[in-house]
């Protein structure tokens, strides 16, 4: 139970953090800034790759875990090269 | 042995905690127009240190490898060779592709049985934030790249509005009012299925080409 309490607090923290974060921020970099916080999203890689490394194993999660880990990678890179992409074009302006 | 064991796993953690400062800052500085470029450098490092660490204690490192490479050739594809006027609906595929992973997670963990109830109830809510980000993603790219219209009158869209809400009715049934902790394939496969079409609802729903800066 204790782990779930300091878990609730990790949340709840990071609820206010986020709307902190995306306080005052130009509405220019919105686009990217959304880009940008949705390859962070891709943080689920982790979730996936502890799920590929766990030794007990059965078909279905390895499957599971194959596609997991490919999906979340599209994601990860994607996401960053396509906000890099976005960020240039916003400096040549 | 065991020692060893703890310790990396201390290790692992306290990287985490660094890798998190890194995101944070990284988040920080995309939001100022002079930074935001090393922001989005200083957050993909951060996710690579993040990564890295998880790797660390790796027994079938193939699937591992070939997932990543997999994944990076076609993220990377996708991002550089599209054309600028279409990447917004690129990051909304991207988006549902990081919700599919998470409901593939989402599933695999329920096919290993639940430690206690509330383990099970975050595995259900996953399961259904994860495929409803999926598909309503991805009607999300096909409106935004204009293959695809929906009327917000038309028979489609009340179709899938009942579905979502009965997709929702079911989960909280699922959730709260059943204690199956032993994995239940037919019982939880009426849970994927209403969760991915009810996701069609967000898609039709939530996203307008209009509010677009690009």
């Amino acid at each position: 139970m204790e782990t779930y309490i300091l878990l609730g607090f990790v949340l709840v923290l990071s609820i206010y953090l986020g709307l902190e974060l995306i306080s005052k921020v130009p509405s220019t970099l919105h686009t990217p800034l959304m880009s940008g916080a949705n390859a962070i999203s891709g943080i689920a890689l982790v979730g996936a790759l502890m799920l590929a490394v766990g030794d007990q194993f059965g078909q279905l999660q390895e499957v599971l875990a194959f596609l997991a880990v490919t999906f979340a990678s599209i994601n990860v890179f994607g996401g960053y090269l396509v906000t890099n992409r976005m960020l240039k074009m916003f400096k040549k302006k | 042995m065991s020692i060893l064991i703890e310790n990396l796993s201390t290790l692992q953690n306290v990287i985490y905690i660094i890798s998190s400062m890194l995101f944070i800052t990284g988040i920080k500085m995309l939001g100022k127009e002079d930074t935001a470029v090393r922001g989005n450098f200083l957050s993909a490092l951060a996710m690579f240190i993040a990564v890295s660490i998880t790797l660390v204690n790796v027994v079938n490192p193939l699937i591992i490898i070939i997932g990543i490479s997999v994944g990076a050739i076609i993220g990377s594809v996708i991002a550089l060779k599209v054309k600028m006027t279409s990447i917004p609906e690129m990051v909304a595929l991207f988006n549902g592709f990081g919700g599919l992973a998470t409901f593939f997670i989402a599933w695999s963990e329920y096919s290993t049985t639940p430690e206690n109830s509330f383990q099970y109830i975050l595995i259900m809510l996953t399961t259904f934030i994860g495929g409803v980000t999926f598909t309503g993603s991805i009607i999300a790219y096909g409106k935004l790249s204009e293959r695809l219209t929906i009327k917000k009158t038309s028979l489609i869209t009340k179709l899938f509005t009942t579905i979502f809400y009965v997709s929702l009715l079911y989960l909280i049934y699922s959730t709260f009012f059943t204690d199956i902790f032993e994995p239940n394939f037919d019982f939880y496969l009426i849970l994927i299925i209403l969760t991915l079409l009810g996701g069609i609802f967000f898609g039709v729903f939530g996203c307008n080409s209009r509010t677009w800066h690009l």
